[in-house]
């Protein structure tokens, strides 16, 4: 977990320009969170696929375990991106490689649309880079 | 500029205020061999040199009608499942081992719309499936063989190529069951070419 981040006084002193809305800006400035957020739409998405109409799952073999495995992990891909964002760059190959490992193994990938959203959520995690990086 | 500040000929943003930002070439650089890896896994799906899963959730009633069909069945037995409701129900689970089906069509309505697949084989080193009822059964056979690998009861030899299992084949019979599936799982399906066929106009199998 990342410790709390500050918050530009100036921008929340700003009028019309609310405290709170400054400190999500600030949240959201400090880690990949459309990637994040994109990656766990797509372990959603494969996971709520197969558990839809069951209270006990009793699917046998890897079909019926797949999505929830799959799914569940590029969930996890998704929060580690959002809560532990200096991660990025392993965590984002994790979550393509899982994406595309969805497409053979869960529905085609939670019928594509699953896959599609981790492979792009994954991708933007890798590709973001912290603040704290040099500008030219 | 309000935030940053200049060092050494470089702009670093002010604590606090610094965000992150996405480098768009290394998204590139991970997004295209995906998206390229994924052609290559769609072709090959579609080719079936790779396997696909997939687990389908719904009702769908649908029409299939076949000219031949053998299998070995390995093992049928009762299975209890809790429904979404919390009602328990028991489902009979059917596992066979060498299945084949000539001559297949299947066919479901989807509104006015009507898809037909037919196929000339189809093969399954196992297959396994959940009946929940059986609604209905009528029989019209010719000529109906279950064989025991272990010998016949005279000691005559027998043909089955399923050690220890019994072989059912069934030929020239007209059979009309109707049951609902509460899954399907099949282990090396392999489909010997298909046509597929949609549409308003779409005759269904029977």
């Amino acid at each position: 977990m990342t410790p709390p981040l500050p918050v530009d006084p100036d921008s929340a002193a700003e009028p019309g320009h609310p405290a709170r809305l400054a400190e999500l800006r600030a949240w959201t400035g400090q880690r990949p969170w459309l990637g994040g957020t994109l990656t766990v739409l797509a372990g959603l998405t494969i996971v709520l696929l197969p558990a839809q109409g069951f209270s006990v799952v009793l699917l046998p073999g890897v079909a019926g375990l797949s999505g929830f495995v799959i799914g569940g992990l590029i969930t996890a891909c998704g929060l580690f991106l959002l809560f532990s964002p200096q991660l990025h760059g392993l965590i984002g190959i994790a979550a393509v490689l899982l994406s595309l490992v969805s497409f053979v193994t869960t529905n085609l990938g939670g019928l594509v649309i699953g896959m599609l959203l981790g492979i792009i959520g994954g991708s933007l995690g890798f590709a973001w880079s912290p603040p704290d990086t040099e500008i030219r | 500029m309000r935030g940053e500040e200049l060092t050494a000929g470089r702009r670093r943003a002010a604590p606090g205020t610094a965000r992150g930002r996405t480098r768009w070439p290394r998204f590139a650089v991970i997004l295209l061999p995906a998206l390229f890896a994924l052609v290559l896994l769609g072709a090959a799906a579609a080719t079936g040199a790779v396997p696909i899963a997939a687990a389908e959730t719904g009702r769908h009633p649908m029409k299939i009608s076949f000219t031949s069909f053998s299998a070995s069945s390995a093992t049928t037995l009762p299975q209890a499942f809790q429904t979404r409701d919390g009602q328990r129900r028991t489902e009979v689970v059917v596992n066979m081992r060498a299945m084949k089906v000539r001559g297949l069509c299947a066919s479901t309505r989807i509104g006015a719309y009507v898809l037909r697949l037919n196929t000339p084989t189809i093969t399954a080193e196992r297959l396994s499936f959940a009946m929940d009822s059986l609604d209905g059964l009528g029989v019209l056979g010719q000529q109906l063989n279950l064989r025991h690998a272990t010998g016949l009861i005279d000691g005559s030899p027998n043909s089955s190529d399923q050690s220890g299992f019994p072989r059912l084949q069934v030929g020239g019979m007209t059979l009309n069951v109707s049951f609902t599936i509460r899954w399907i799982n099949a282990h090396r399906f392999h489909l010997d070419g298909f046509t597929m066929a949609g549409g308003r106009g779409q005759r269904e199998c029977y």
